[in-house]
């Protein structure tokens, strides 16, 4: 692996890790950082 | 009796039944249940009766890894050690805390709760708290309790038992003695030598000795004996210093809670939801804020969701809803490259190196967090009690601030407790491995760090550690 396409798989793994990993407990509408139900709005 | 080496030269002649290195919460719990039972102790501590730079400057070090606080400032070096400035909440381990061996080897405990639990009512009394925990499952198919904490005046153990050892027949306490060497062979110490700040020397003799130097420099001078001494005293290649653990101490948002009449609550999770999720003890306090907070937000609350913001607006008119704000305090999985290690630069007046602190966050650790305030959110929709908010770097999946509390000030592991000197540094006993008369007190001892503040735990272990020693019989 060379070394552009190891910093690019880098940034992204730490990518796919960081935003799965909040959506996996918080599934719902998240708004301003209020956790919110679908009729709230 | 009370002996000052910094007054001048002391000779020690007759040999203890106890040396004790370190007079914090361990040491002087320790001591006392010792000296109650008729056997002869030696506690020697490093500071003097107040704070001294000489003695404070001993605990400087370096900090690697993620954000934490200058290892100076962090404890104090001087009778009571950090007692002199600990905040008082109390709350110990949990039967879970005991029940990890499902996660691994380097979570389990070579001791059982109850074996622990049997000396929480005597700790209870020293640092003058009711015994009785009032916890309840708020709601079983979340997995939500609330717990309780409990206050100690706060207890500085210094204060409290100055008379009692000073007078003593059986206690000796040296001021001014800091550590600095083990004599000894054949893996059994014989005896420790301490110096003053004027570099004189004391050697004490004595049948067992006890590193209670706090849950940095327990490792700090562990690791010293070993590169001094080789394999002389103890087993060579024990973890010492690794599985270093705090708590994670952080503000994970605010709240607006409608129709709790509690400004202070406690809650965390059943330990089947824990092991459900998969995720470590997680403590999570809400606080009540103040008006202004209330107002600005059901202000946010109205701009981004004016159908929940109009509710919240109306139960705040009618001062039905109140603002919180919301911190979480937790477990971190023990993970062997946390460490404190020996400087290879710097060393302390008497030459031993100062500690370097090498310590991180897991995502495991992140996890813990967010699915334990998951739960407690969960809670809040499904009761429609209100609505959450959390900080930007909490939803966005940023780094950590450095502007929050950060940690705890809680300094575990380093010396943990094992069935094996595989994962672990001392055994069920409190004795290192493969040493026949040397031990460890203090939360370095500390195998996994449950959520909760340490001290209640540290003192149930000193008592377990004097039986062990002697005392009960
Ligand atoms: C700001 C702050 C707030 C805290 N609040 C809480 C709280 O609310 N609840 C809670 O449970 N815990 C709290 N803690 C943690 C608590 O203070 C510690 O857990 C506790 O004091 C540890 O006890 P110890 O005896 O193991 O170590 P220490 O209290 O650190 O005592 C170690 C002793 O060893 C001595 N020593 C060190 N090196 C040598 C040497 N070479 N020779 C001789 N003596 C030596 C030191 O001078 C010291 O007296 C807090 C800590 C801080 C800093």
């Amino acid at each position: 692996m060379n070394r552009r396409s190891f910093s690019i798989s880098a940034v992204l793994a730490a990518a796919i890790w960081q935003v799965p990993l909040f959506r996996r407990y918080f599934p719902q509408r998240v708004q301003n950082g209020w956790l919110l139900k679908d009729d709230d709005v | 009796m009370l002996y000052d080496f910094a007054k001048g030269p002391i000779v020690s002649d007759d040999p203890y039944d106890v040396c004790i290195l370190g007079a914090g919460a361990a040491g002087i719990t320790l001591a006392v249940r010792l000296g109650r039972a008729g056997k002869r102790v030696a506690l020697c501590e490093g500071g003097g009766l107040d704070y001294e730079d000489e003695s404070q400057e001993i605990y400087a070090g370096s900090t690697f890894g993620d954000p934490y606080f200058d290892l100076d400032i962090a404890r104090l070096r001087y009778f009571g050690g950090s007692t002199n400035h600990w905040g008082g909440y109390c709350r110990s381990f949990e039967a879970t805390d005991f029940n990890r061996g499902h996660m691994g080897d380097d979570f389990r405990w070579p001791i059982t709760y109850d074996e622990l639990l049997a000396y929480r009512p005597e700790a209870c009394e020293i640092v003058e708290i009711d015994p009785d925990y009032q916890d309840h499952v708020v709601d079983e198919q979340l997995g939500l309790r609330q717990v309780d904490f409990k206050y100690s005046p706060p207890v500085v153990f210094s204060e409290k038992f100055h008379d009692e050892i000073e007078n003593s027949k059986n206690i000796d306490l040296f001021l001014n003695a800091n550590f600095v060497d083990l004599v000894g062979a054949y893996r059994r110490v014989r005896s420790v030598k301490l110096r003053n700040y004027a570099d004189q020397e004391l050697e004490i003799r004595s049948d067992a000795v006890v590193f209670a130097m706090g849950g940095i420099d327990n490792s700090r001078q562990l690791l010293w004996m070993e590169r001094k001494h080789g394999a002389a005293l103890f087993d060579r290649d024990l973890p010492i210093g690794r599985y270093w653990m705090e708590h994670p101490h952080f503000t994970i948002g605010e709240a607006l809670i409608k129709s709790w009449d509690q400004a202070n609550l406690y809650f965390a999770l059943t330990e089947k939801m824990q092991r459900t999720l998969g995720i470590l003890g997680c403590g999570v306090v809400v606080e009540e804020q103040g008006d202004s907070t209330t107002k600005r937000l059901v202000k946010d609350l109205l701009c981004v969701a004016p159908g929940v913001g109009a509710w919240a607006a109306d139960l705040a008119g009618k001062k039905l809803i109140c603002s919180y704000k919301f911190h979480a305090a937790w477990e971190q999985a023990p993970n062997r490259d946390n460490r404190v290690a020996l400087s290879e630069r710097d060393a302390d007046r008497f030459g031993v190196p100062l500690s370097e602190l090498h310590w991180n966050k897991a995502p495991i650790d992140r996890e813990t967090m967010l699915a334990s305030t998951q739960q407690f959110n969960a809670y809040i929709l499904r009761e429609n009690l209100g609505r959450l908010q959390l900080r930007d770097w909490v939803y966005q999946g940023d780094e950590y601030p450095d502007d929050d509390v950060l940690a705890g000030y809680h300094h575990m592991g380093g010396t943990r407790m094992s069935h094996t000197p595989r994962y672990g540094v001392v055994d069920g006993n409190c004795k290192v491995f493969g040493s026949e008369n040397l031990y460890m007190a203090g939360s370095s001892l500390y195998t996994t760090s449950g959520y909760n503040n340490p001290t209640l735990a540290i003192v149930q272990f000193a008592l377990r550690l004097a039986d062990h020693l002697g005392a009960g019989v």
